[in-house]
């Protein structure tokens, strides 16, 4: 979320924006992004919990948690293309940026 | 994860440019963890002599960190009159000071002008060169502070000196079979 909110103005330069969704509750994301000065979005899966995650098949039913899972979304609401990495690995941004330049191009 | 701006002599190098083996960081002055990694790294330089040369690529959270794009000025600015790592160091060293008086007692004892450390910060003197690295970070799947790459690979494990000891023999092995 931290390099999200830095590579942001990239984001923008393709006409995107970022969000970010988990299934902790309001509280907790409004805490982060004050720690973290973080400037998009957070959005709470919370209730009922994980419903979102588990439509994008990014639901880990056994931890209860969502998946470390990365979006392109079109205009017409079509995920474009998609990641997910490693619960313990930070996929980076340069994926979401390649696919941003073959969908605007 | 492949390094997509590979290195070159616009970057900081420490240790011979001929190095078999590349250790490249991408940091941030005012990451804890990137000041936790510093004395590792020079370790790491020590331990390998002239088979290893180190690179340090700007990488700063500005949106986290108010004064990490100061201090990475005030590092280039002195990389202008050759003093580039004794800043680097003199501001990992007194990382919890950070801030404008550090950056202007650190010039002071390099014998740089200080007026020219406030200058540079103000007129984000050094901005084309942060950004490109910061770029170019991003491109290789940068995905946090401190990134190090080997090589041209993403190192995924952890700095610890044994870590990192071991990646770069790795590596070394194959540079010089």
């Amino acid at each position: 979320m931290v390099l999200y909110n830095e590579v942001r103005p990239l984001f923008q330069k393709h006409g995107a924006d970022v969000l970010g969704l988990s299934v902790d509750g309001v509280w907790c994301h409004q805490a982060f992004a004050r720690a973290r000065n973080i400037k998009f979005p957070l959005l709470s899966d919370f209730h009922p919990k994980g419903e979102v995650a588990k439509k994008y098949g990014a639901y880990r039913e056994h931890e209860g948690l969502s998946d470390r899972a990365l979006f392109v979304i079109d205009k017409e609401g079509m995920i474009y293309w998609s990641h997910c990495s490693p619960i313990a690995v930070n996929p980076g941004a340069n994926g979401i940026l390649e696919a941003l330049e073959r969908l605007t191009k | 994860m492949t390094l997509a701006a590979p290195v070159t002599r616009t970057d900081h190098i420490r240790g011979s440019f001929y190095a078999p083996v590349t250790l490249l960081e991408y940091g941030d002055y005012e990451c804890g963890h990137c000041g936790i990694a510093h004395p590792i790294v020079n370790q790491v330089l020590k331990h390998f002599g002239a088979n290893l040369r180190f690179g340090f690529r700007h990488f700063p959270l500005m949106q986290a960190h108010p004064n990490a794009e100061r201090a990475a000025e005030a590092a280039e600015f002195a990389g202008m009159h050759k003093r580039f790592w004794e800043m680097h160091d003199g501001i990992y060293l007194n990382q919890a000071m950070l801030g404008m008086p550090l950056f202007l007692s650190l010039a002071t004892n390099l014998g740089l002008s200080k007026e020219g450390v406030v200058r540079a910060i103000a007129d984000h003197a050094h901005a084309d060169k942060i950004q490109q690295d910061f770029l170019g970070g991003v491109r290789s799947g940068v995905n946090g502070t401190p990134t190090f790459f080997i090589g041209n690979q993403r190192h995924d494990g952890g700095f610890e000196f044994n870590t990192l000891v071991a990646a770069i023999e790795a590596q070394l092995v194959k540079a010089v079979p």
